[in-house]
């Protein structure tokens, strides 16, 4: 029992449950006693069951714990990602439910595939060990690719699944080669405290170099510019339960875990002058993606596609509170968390509403589908509008909080200032693809007539995100207090 | 519950009741909406008759939002706020009053969208008017473009969603550039204190050295130039009033930039402003002869409106630029009865000759007398608000070199020839009233006033208020000249302050003399220091 409970720490419950249930649902697919809706409805009670013993963990513990041998960490950080995490399975299993988002041949297999990399996201979260680091990402990102590749019945699908490998496989091969690299160059060492003293003593250039390659990989993996090309093509062509989960759950548990490794020192290597290479690096990626995911979306007609851009300006939103973090800015560790927490509920609110078009219309749908929606479904059109208004930062909304935290960061440092100015001029091109959208849903006249469709879980996703979008919007201070959990 | 909150809170639950009502209560809708909009209007009436006159802030209310950050929820209403928010919640619920029952009938399918709009836009316009914390106050406005951009694109002509997306754009673009200003400031005080404030009187005691006043002043000057606005930036002012129902045309004349002009851009960049005020009192006066000129030339109605706005602003404009307070209290005047007189000639406009429902509704006929004597007001007759609040802009304006004198500024801060501006605003403002009498008159414009018969009545009440305005306007005084007071001593004193050291690094005013050329000005952040 207690060489167990020495493999298997309390601490991590929430991993265990997590783990034990992906099991547990394969093993209960492959016999085909349970129904699909049946195992959707255990894996979802599963998810909020590992959230509920991570708030458990949080409530209990205060300090951080280094734990199996140093290669995993508990602290605020990783378990209330973790959380975040589990909250996402959750509300993409229930999207699931009642709907026809994804077809019934694989929806099986998706449950358990769901809750597996979600149990390894939840692991890269916690790791403190860059051999642990590889195997979670590289498990969830293989993970993901198996889901993305999900839909590869219909040409879309087939592209995604494609690329979806190639990208991990990119990814994969920059990571391990940093990795590799910043072994040699350090003297053998791979945990993140031996990692820090190294990085305080001031690191060789081959371990630099691979900082830079591990960096690459991971903007490689979130979809950051400029490695974002594929990441559209990802999203248009997986199934939306999917995409609905590489874009909460995936994208914060890896911002998560980047931010990890560059505060073990990584941030203050290659230092120039005042400001650091790879705060420069990047800064260089924060001010792309926030561009060109702004101006990526004015021209998309693809709904999927265009909440895929304007994900992409989000995480350059991200990325420069991460940057606003490593100068010291004030606010900055709101920043961070506020910045990845509110697009990940907003993009849960905009897939949960795509959901439910995609339940009545054939296909996913392109905005001008959605001409006169707001005079036949009047629910609908207003979530994603307030989905779409959160993702572009507007007041009222929880997007606001974030956006305006990071950008007061932003301004508080010299140096970042005209990243802030990027900022605020991708706030104003990313209002426009919002603008365009709430002009087809509520001014325009109806372009068909929708079924009277409510599938009952994507329906309560759209209820309760849409609630919290706007209560937290208005109720800053306890949100921002959350997000700030999410920072190590 | 505070007064200012009741009067943001009334229209925003009216706003949602509307929006939710289902349809088999959809002849409730207007019913709900007049009263949310009536009872917001009645509390700020109530705020106005318990207002003391008194240079400080009244009916304030604080709770923080995000202590961390600097940012409070908090309101409060001095001279100069309460005659803006009794204006706009009043003639929010004169347009719903009005014209909302015609809304309901022509855009059948819009009506939730026109409503709320109506009513988030009144809830919007109080937020901004009562905002003690720059964040609530950009919120606010932003809140208010929003509801703008609704109320444009849900109702009006065939082009509205161009004249929508324009608005949208440029009321944005505008709001994106004070967000950079405000963030700008509250770094500032983050330096110099230590901790975050929006307080919008902690941003102002922020003093830059001239050479960034100057910055930023322009860059704030801009945006606001943008959104009032001013020649050559009408382009999206004229197009929106085109296209726009009546609602949202009077909606659009409460915009709240000229109140930023004078919470945010004079207090903020005291110096620059002295500066930089003749120049802006010339291109405003340059501003309103070229809108007379448009609107001499111009046939549609709607669009002769909102050129005689434009020139209006102009002159509202040009008496801020005098730096005194006569001038201060003019513009204030001319804003108030600038958005009697055109808001009550918009309703009285047939909303757009293509909507056929309207179509159906109006008369049409030659003009009734009440939009004739909105139009006299805007041409600055004599015993209506119009003609008054010019009369005091201008002496403002004709004074400001004797008061720059008197208040030891180092140079006469207006150089500028007063006389010529004076005459080109007057002779400009006349112009266009002239144009919209002859107008009015039937011979010219393709759109027509409409016989309001009964609905009208709301109008009656602002046009006892324009003669109010112009017989009585010590009414108005005695409530804001406490206030307005109070503001130019604090004005004054910084721009002595700031003109004794133009180049003097960031510091706060008043307390800031020990400070000044001191390296403990900017305490540098601790290694690790977060909030």
């Amino acid at each position: 029992m207690t060489a167990l409970a020495l493999m298997l720490p309390a601490q991590l419950g929430h991993v265990w449950i997590m783990i034990a249930c992906a099991l547990l649902v394969i093993l209960l697919a492959s016999t085909e006693r349970v129904s699909s809706a049946g195992l959707t409805v255990f894996a979802t009670i599963a998810a909020g069951a590992a959230a509920v013993a991570g708030m458990q963990t949080l409530a209990a513990s205060t300090n951080p714990v280094i734990l199996c041998s140093g290669t995993v960490i508990v602290d605020r950080a990783a378990v209330t990602c973790s959380i975040v995490c589990a909250l996402c399975t959750a509300a993409v299993l229930a999207t699931t439910l009642g709907g026809n988002s994804i077809s019934r041949s694989v929806e099986r297999h998706f449950t358990g595939l769901l809750l597996l990399t979600a149990a390894s996201l939840m692991l890269a979260a916690h790791a403190h060990h860059l051999a642990v680091l590889l195997v979670a990402t590289e498990s969830a990102a293989l993970g993901l690719a198996a889901l993305l590749g999900l839909g590869r019945a219909a040409a879309r699908g087939s592209e995604a699944a494609s690329k979806a490998v190639v990208v991990g496989a990119v990814a994969f091969g920059l990571a391990s080669f940093g990795m590799a690299l910043i072994y040699g160059g350090s003297g053998g060492i791979m945990n993140y405290g031996g990692l820090t003293a190294a990085a305080a003593k001031g690191p060789s250039a081959v371990a630099t170099a691979g900082a830079f390659l591990v960096v690459a990989a991971f903007l490689f993996r979130l979809g950051a510019a400029p490695f974002h090309m594929a990441a559209p093509d990802l999203l248009d062509g997986a199934p939306l339960p999917a995409a609905m989960f590489s874009v909460s759950a995936f994208r914060v548990c890896f911002a998560v875990a980047m931010l990890r490794l560059l505060q073990t020192g990584f941030f203050n290597i290659a230092t120039t002058a005042d400001v650091t290479g790879m705060a420069k690096y990047v800064a260089w990626a924060a001010a792309a993606s926030m561009l060109i995911g702004a101006v990526g979306a004015v021209r998309q007609q693809h709904l999927k596609r265009l909440l895929a851009y304007l994900s992409i300006s989000q995480l350059g939103f991200a990325l420069l509170a991460m940057v606003a973090l490593s100068q010291n800015a004030p606010t900055a560790m709101m920043a961070v968390g506020a910045c990845l927490l509110s697009p990940a509920v907003a993009l849960l609110v905009a897939f949960a509403a795509l959901t439910y078009l995609s339940s009545a219309h054939d296909g996913n749908p392109f905005v001008d589908d959605l001409t006169g929606l707001a005079r036949q479904r009047p629910l609908l059109p207003f979530a994603l509008a307030i989905a779409m208004l959160a993702l572009t930062g507007m007041p009222f909304t929880v997007g606001f909080s974030g956006l305006f935290v990071t950008l007061l960061s932003s301004f508080s440092t010299p140096f970042m200032m005209p990243l802030a100015v990027v900022g605020l001029v991708a706030f104003l091109i990313g209002l426009y693809p919002t603008f365009r959208l709430i002009v087809a849903m509520y001014f325009r006249e109806p372009a068909h007539v929708w079924p009277d469709l409510s599938p009952p879980g994507a329906t309560t996703v759209l209820l309760a995100g849409t609630a919290a979008l706007l209560l937290f919007g208005v109720v800053t201070n306890p949100w921002l207090a959350w997000a700030r959990l999410l920072v190590p | 519950m505070n007064l200012l909150v009741l009067a943001v809170v009334c229209p925003v639950l009216g706003a949602v009741t509307v929006a939710a009502l289902p349809r088999i209560f959809a002849d409730l809708r207007f019913g709900v909406a007049l009263a949310a909009s009536a009872l917001g209007a009645l509390v700020t009436l109530v705020v106005a008759a318990k207002f003391a006159p008194v240079s400080s802030m009244q009916f304030a209310f604080n709770h923080e939002l995000a202590p961390n950050l600097g940012v409070t929820f908090s309101l409060g209403v001095d001279g100069i706020s309460l005659g803006f928010l009794v204006v706009s919640a009043v003639l929010c619920f004169v347009s719903m009053a009005v014209r909302g029952r015609a809304v309901q009938r022509a855009t059948e399918s819009h009506v939730q969208e026109n409503l709320s709009a109506l009513l988030l836009s009144q809830a919007a316009l109080a937020g901004v008017y009562c905002a003690d914390d720059a964040v609530v106050l950009w919120s606010f406005w932003a809140l208010f473009a929003f509801g703008c951009f609704i109320l444009v694109g849900s109702s009006g002509g065939s082009r509205r969603l161009l004249a929508s997306s324009k608005l949208a754009l440029s009321g944005f673009a505008t709001l994106i550039l004070l967000l950079g200003v405000f963030l700008y400031l509250a770094s500032q005080v983050h330096d110099l204190t230590g901790r975050f404030s929006f307080d919008l009187a902690g941003i102002s005691r922020v003093l830059l050295p001239l050479s960034s006043q100057y910055v930023v002043m322009l860059i704030t000057l801009f945006a606001l130039a943008l959104a009032l606005p001013l020649v050559p930036l009408t382009g999206w002012w004229n197009d929106t009033h085109a296209e726009s129902s009546a609602v949202g045309s009077t909606v659009l004349m409460l915009g709240p930039a000229l109140y930023v002009f004078v919470r945010v851009l004079l207090p903020c960049f005291p110096l620059a402003a002295m500066n930089v005020m003749p120049v802006v009192a010339a291109a405003a006066a340059i501003g309103a002869f070229c809108a007379a000129v448009c609107c001499a030339f111009e046939p549609d109605l709607r669009k002769q409106i909102a050129w005689t706005a434009v020139a209006q602003t102009a002159i509202a404009v040009a008496a801020f630029a005098s730096l005194t307070a006569q001038g201060l209290m003019g513009a204030l005047l001319v804003m108030a009865s600038s958005a009697l007189a055109l808001s009550g000639l918009f309703l009285c406009v047939r909303t757009h000759p293509v909507e056929p429902a309207l179509q159906a509704l109006a008369g049409v006929e030659r003009a009734t007398v009440l939009p004739k004597l909105f139009a006299c007001s805007a041409a600055l007759l004599p015993g209506l608000g119009g003609f008054a609040a010019a009369f005091a802009a201008l002496a403002g304006l004709a004074a400001a070199d004797r008061n720059h004198a008197r208040n030891g500024f180092p140079e006469p801060a207006f150089d500028m020839e007063p006389l010529w501006i004076i005459l080109c605003l007057v002779g400009s403002s006349v112009a266009v009233g002239v144009v919209l009498l002859n107008s009015l008159r039937g011979t010219a414009g393709f759109a027509r006033t409409e016989r309001l018969g009964l609905r009208a009545w709301p109008l009656w009440l602002v046009l006892v208020a324009l003669v109010a305005l112009g017989l009585k306007p010590q009414t108005w005084v005695t409530h804001t000249e406490a206030s307005i007071n109070q503001y130019m001593l604090q004005l004054q004193g910084k721009i002595r302050h700031s003109s004794s050291y133009p180049e003097a690094p960031t510091h706060l005013f008043p307390n800031a003399r020990s400070m000044l050329f001191s390296a403990t000005a900017r305490p540098p952040l601790q290694q690790g220091q977060r909030q």
